[in-house]
C-alpha cells in the first residue's frame, strides 16, 4: 500500500514533471554562445570545490584533535553557513567590498579595489558558502577511522607527517573525493549567489532562469537545464560508486582514546588556519548585522533600527509564508523519509533499489532544473488536479521532494544503529506489519524523526533555485523577497531580513533540539540510548 | 631490568572529577620475562600498557626501558611495539604491507626488508598470505599479522593489549600456545594485559593482579596457587583449591 503511494508519488512529482524538459525542448540551441555559460559553470564548480574540500578537510581535521583549544567554537564557525540562505555571504561581500562597500569607501577612498562581480568573487563566496558541505562530510570520514590505527602507525616509529600521509590520508581518500563532488553539485545547483554577483560571468543555473522568465524562451531554457541536468547527474553517480568502493574498515571493538595524533607544530599550524576561517565568517555575519542596523546603505551610514520596523510592515506576510510551509514540509519530509528508509533497510521487495535511487535522485537534480520542470508541468490541470502553479502545494511539494533524500538518510542512519533483535523480538510476541513499525521501530526512530524534520525546515526556508520558479502574488517566500531587495540595492533591509531569516532558524533548530531532549527523557529516545 | 616502573599514577579529570586510574604502581621486568597484568576491566591495566607506549603521559612516576627514562618521549621514539586489542591492521594496505610498515619508516634497504617480513611471516605461519588485504583474513590470521607487525621491528618489549579477546575459545588456546614458542624462540620481553586468569596462568612469568590501579599480589603462577594473599585474590582466581596428590599418568590435554 505504501509502496503503491511511493510509487504514483514519485512518478508524479519527479519523474513526471521531469520529463516535461525533454518535452519543452525542441531543437538544440546550436549558438556556440550557450556553450560558455555551459563551461563557465563547471570551471566556477571545480574551483570552488577544490577549495573547499580543501578548507573543509583542514577544519575537520582541526575539530577532530581533542586537545586543540577551541576547536567546539571552531567546529561551530565551520558549519554557520548552513543556517543561512548561502546567497546571504554574496550579500555580506557586496557590503564590504561593492561600490558602496564600507571598505571600498571607508579604507580605498571609493576605489574598487577587488572587482567582486564575476569569477573570483563569486568563487570567494562559493567556498566560504560549501565549505560547511565538505567540512561534515570529512569529520565523519575523519571520526570513523579507529584512533588505534593511528596509534599503531606512531607506535611503530612513524612520525606525525608519515601517519598523515600513510594512514590518514589515504583513508581520507573516499571522502574527498565525495566531499569535492556533493560541492561541485552544489555549487552547478547555485543560483542566489550568481544572481547576485555574477555579471558578465554567466553559468548556467541563473541563465535558464533568465530564458525562462525574462525572454519566455522555453527551448533555451529547457536545453540549459538539461546542459545542468547531466553534469550533475554525473558527479552523483560517481560518487555513489566510490561510496561503494570505499575500504571497510576492520577492527573489533573500537577504543576511545584522549591521544591526539598530531604533534604540537601541526596543531599550532590548525589553530591559525581555524581562527583566519572563522574571523572570515565573522567578518561575514558581523556585515549583515550592521548593515542590517544602518539606515541606507552607501548614503547614510547611521545607526537605526528603521529597518526592522520596516520588516515587519512589509514582510511580515512573506516571512509567515515561509515559515508556515517549511515547518509544514518538515514531518511530512521526516516521516516519508523514515518510511523509505524502513522499506530499505528492513524489508525485501522488488524494486527497492530503484526506489533507493529514485529517492536519491531527487538530490543529484539541480534546484533550477527540478524548479523549471515544475514551472512547465504544473502550469495547467495534470490527473484532474487543479492548477498548481501559484498554489502553497506546489512549494510544499517542491520543498518535500527536494528535502526526502535527507530524511532517508537520517531514517537509515538510525535504523543501521538500531539492533535488529529488538524487532524480533516483538515479531516473536505476535506485532507485525504496520503495528510493528507504529509501536516499536517508530519510537526507535523518533529521534531520527526529529532530526529530519529540523533538517528540512532549514534547508525548506533557506532554499532559493527551485522555488524560485513557482512562487506567486498569493504565496511568495523570503528567500525570494531578499534577492529582489538585492537587485533594487535595497542592500540595509536585506540584511535585516535576511538576520531575522538567520533568527528564525536557530530559534526553531534550539526549539526542535528541547523537542527531542524532552522524547529522550520521555523514554522514547531513552530506549535507543540503552541499546 | 627491561623495564622499570616506579610509583606509576594516573588521574584521569573529566568534568573536575577526578579518577585514579593507575595508583603508585610500581613493576620490574626482567629481560625476557613475560609478565601479565591480570584484573577485571577497568582495572587500569590497559591504561599502564598505554602510558608505556607513550598514549598517556603519566600524572606523576616514571617509566624506564633498558635503564632509559621514557617520560617526554613520543610514541614513535619509543623501543616498544604493541598489539592492538582490535588488532589495529591497516584496512588499505596487504598483509605484506602491514608488516612493513614499521620496516619503511625505518628505511630498511628493499631487500632485507622483503627478508625480514618474509620471516617473520613465516614465524608466524602467513606464508602465502602476503598479497591479501585484511579484511580476506580470519580473525586468526588478523591476530597473527599484527603480531607480526609488531615483531618485525625488534623491539625491546612487546605489548599485548588483551590481544586474544576478539577470538575464539579454541583459536585463543592456539595462539597462547604461540605466543609462549615465539616468546621462548626470540627471546622476546612482553608485558601482557588479560583479563583471564587462566590465559595468565599458562602464560606467565610473573603475573601481576592490579585491581583499582593498585597491584594487590605479584608472583608467579605457583606462588599464587599456594599462597593466595587475600579473600579477593582467591575469589578473582576462581575459587583456588590446593590438592595434594601425584601426577600418575597423563590421559589428554585440553
Amino acid at each position: 500500500m505504501f509502496l503503491f503511494f511511493l510509487f504514483v508519488f514519485f512518478s508524479l512529482f519527479v519523474l513526471f514533471p521531469l520529463g516535461h524538459l525533454f518535452w519543452g525542448f525542441e531543437k538544440p540551441v546550436l549558438d556556440a554562445q550557450i556553450w560558455i555559460p555551459f563551461f563557465n559553470s563547471l570551471k566556477l564548480g571545480a574551483m570552488v570545490s577544490f577549495f573547499a574540500t580543501f578548507f573543509g578537510f583542514i577544519l575537520a581535521l582541526s575539530t577532530t584533535q581533542k586537545k586543540l583549544i577551541g576547536r567546539k567554537f571552531f567546529a561551530s564557525m565551520a558549519t554557520l553557513p548552513l543556517i543561512s540562505p548561502p546567497f546571504v555571504l554574496a550579500i555580506a561581500m557586496i557590503l564590504l567590498f561593492g561600490r558602496q562597500g564600507i571598505l571600498t569607501q571607508k579604507l580605498f577612498g571609493g576605489h574598487t579595489l577587488f572587482h567582486i562581480y564575476g569569477f573570483w568573487g563569486l568563487t570567494f563566496v562559493e567556498v566560504l558558502a560549501y565549505t560547511p558541505t565538505a567540512y561534515l562530510i570529512l569529520k565523519g570520514i575523519l571520526e570513523a577511522i579507529p584512533p588505534s590505527l593511528k596509534e599503531a602507525s606512531l607506535n611503530l616509529g612513524g612520525g606525525h607527517r608519515y601517519t598523515f600521509l600513510k594512514i590518514v590520508l589515504p583513508l581520507s581518500k573516499q571522502g574527498l573525493l565525495t566531499a569535492f563532488l556533493v560541492v561541485f553539485m552544489e555549487s552547478l545547483a547555485d543560483f542566489g549567489n550568481p544572481l547576485i554577483l555574477s555579471g558578465n560571468f554567466e553559468v548556467l543555473a541563473v541563465k535558464a532562469y533568465m530564458e525562462m522568465t525574462s525572454f519566455y524562451n522555453v527551448n533555451a531554457a529547457t536545453f540549459m537545464a538539461l546542459m545542468l541536468l547531466f553534469p550533475s547527474l554525473i558527479a552523483f553517480f560517481s560518487q555513489r560508486i566510490f561510496l561503494k568502493k570505499s575500504v571497510v574498515v576492520v577492527s573489533g571493538k573500537a577504543q576511545a582514546s584522549s591521544f591526539d595524533w598530531l604533534g604540537k607544530k601541526p596543531r599550532r599550524f590548525l589553530t591559525i588556519f581555524c581562527s583566519l576561517f572563522s574571523c572570515i565568517i565573522i567578518l561575514m555575519y558581523g556585515m549583515i548585522l550592521i548593515g542590517s542596523l544602518t539606515k541606507v546603505w552607501g548614503l547614510k551610514f547611521e545607526l537605526a533600527l528603521e529597518n526592522f520596523s520596516q520588516v515587519w510592515q512589509l514582510s511580515h506576510k512573506t516571512l509567515f509564508d515561509s515559515i508556515f510551509l517549511a515547518f509544514l514540509s518538515g514531518p511530512v519530509t521526516g516521516l516519508l523519509g523514515m518510511g523509505i528508509a524502513y522499506m530499505v533497510v528492513r524489508k525485501k521487495f522488488l524494486g527497492k533499489r530503484f526506489l533507493e535511487a529514485v529517492t536519491l535522485f531527487a538530490f543529484a537534480i539541480p534546484g533550477t532544473v527540478l524548479g523549471l520542470s515544475y514551472a512547465l508541468a504544473f502550469n495547467k490541470p495534470v490527473l484532474g488536479l487543479p492548477i498548481l502553479q501559484g498554489s502553497a502545494a506546489i512549494i510544499l511539494l517542491l520543498f518535500v521532494v527536494r528535502n526526502i533524500p535527507v530524511g532517508l538518510q537520517a531514517g537509515v542512519a538510525v535504523l543501521n544503529q538500531v539492533d535488529k533483535n529488538i524487532e524480533e523480538a516483538a515479531q516473536n510476541l505476535g506485532a507485525k506489519g504496520w503495528g510493528l513499525f507504529r509501536r516499536v521501530t517508530l519510537p526507535l526512530m523518533a529521534p531520527a524523526f526529529f532530526t529530519g524534520w529540523a533538517y528540512s525546515f532549514v534547508k525548506a526556508i533557506t532554499a532559493i533555485s527551485a522555488v524560485i520558479f513557482v512562487v506567486s502574488g498569493n504565496w511568495s517566500l523570503v528567500t525570494v523577497d531578499i534577492l529582489g531587495l538585492v537587485e533594487n540595492g535595497e542592500l540595509s533591509y536585506a540584511a535585516a531580513l535576511s538576520l531575522i531569516l538567520i533568527a528564525i532558524v536557530v530559534l526553531v533548530l534550539l526549539g526542535i533540539k528541547f523537542l527531542v531532549g524532552l522524547v529522550s527523557t520521555r523514554g522514547l529516545g531513552g530506549a535507543l540510548r540503552g541499546v | 631490568m627491561q623495564v622499570s616502573i616506579r610509583d606509576l599514577t594516573k588521574i584521569f579529570k573529566e568534568r573536575r572529577r577526578e579518577t585514579v586510574a593507575v595508583d603508585h604502581f610500581s613493576l620490574e621486568v626482567k629481560s625476557g620475562q613475560l609478565v601479565t597484568l591480570l584484573g577485571s576491566s577497568g582495572c587500569g591495566k590497559t591504561t599502564i600498557l598505554r602510558m608505556i607506549a607513550g598514549f598517556e603521559s603519566p600524572s606523576s612516576g616514571s617509566i624506564f626501558i633498558s635503564g632509559k627514562e621514557m617520560n617526554g618521549l613520543p610514541p614513535n621514539k619509543r623501543p616498544v611495539a604493541m598489539v592492538f586489542q582490535s588488532y589495529a591492521l591497516f584496512p588499505h594496505m596487504s598483509v605484506f604491507e602491514n608488516v612493513a610498515f614499521g620496516l619503511r619508516v625505518r628505511n630498511v634497504p628493499r631487500k632485507e626488508l622483503r627478508e625480514r617480513v618474509e620471516k617473520i611471516l613465516q614465524k608466524v605461519g602467513l606464508n602465502g598470505k602476503e598479497k591479501r588485504g585484511p579484511n580476506q583474513l580470519s580473525g586468526g590470521e588478523q591476530q597473527r599479522v599484527a603480531l607480526a607487525r609488531a615483531l618485525v621491528v625488534n623491539p625491546e618489549v612487546l605489548l599485548c593489549d588483551e590481544p586474544f579477546s576478539n577470538i575464539d575459545q579454541s583459536l585463543r588456546i592456539k595462539m597462547r600456545e604461540e605466543i609462549k614458542r615465539l616468546q621462548k624462540e626470540l627471546g622476546l620481553t612482553i608485558l601482557f594485559v588479560t583479563h583471564d586468569q587462566e590465559e595468565a596462568f599458562y602464560l606467565s612469568d610473573k603475573i601481576v593482579l592490579i585491581d583499582s590501579g593498585k597491584i594487590i599480589q605479584e608472583g608467579t603462577p605457583k606462588e599464587f596457587y599456594e599462597n593466595p594473599k587475600t579473600e579477593f585474590v582467591k575469589d578473582f582466581l576462581g575459587g583456588l583449591k590446593k590438592v595434594n596428590g601425584e601426577l600418575v599418568r597423563v590421559v589428554a590435554l585440553a
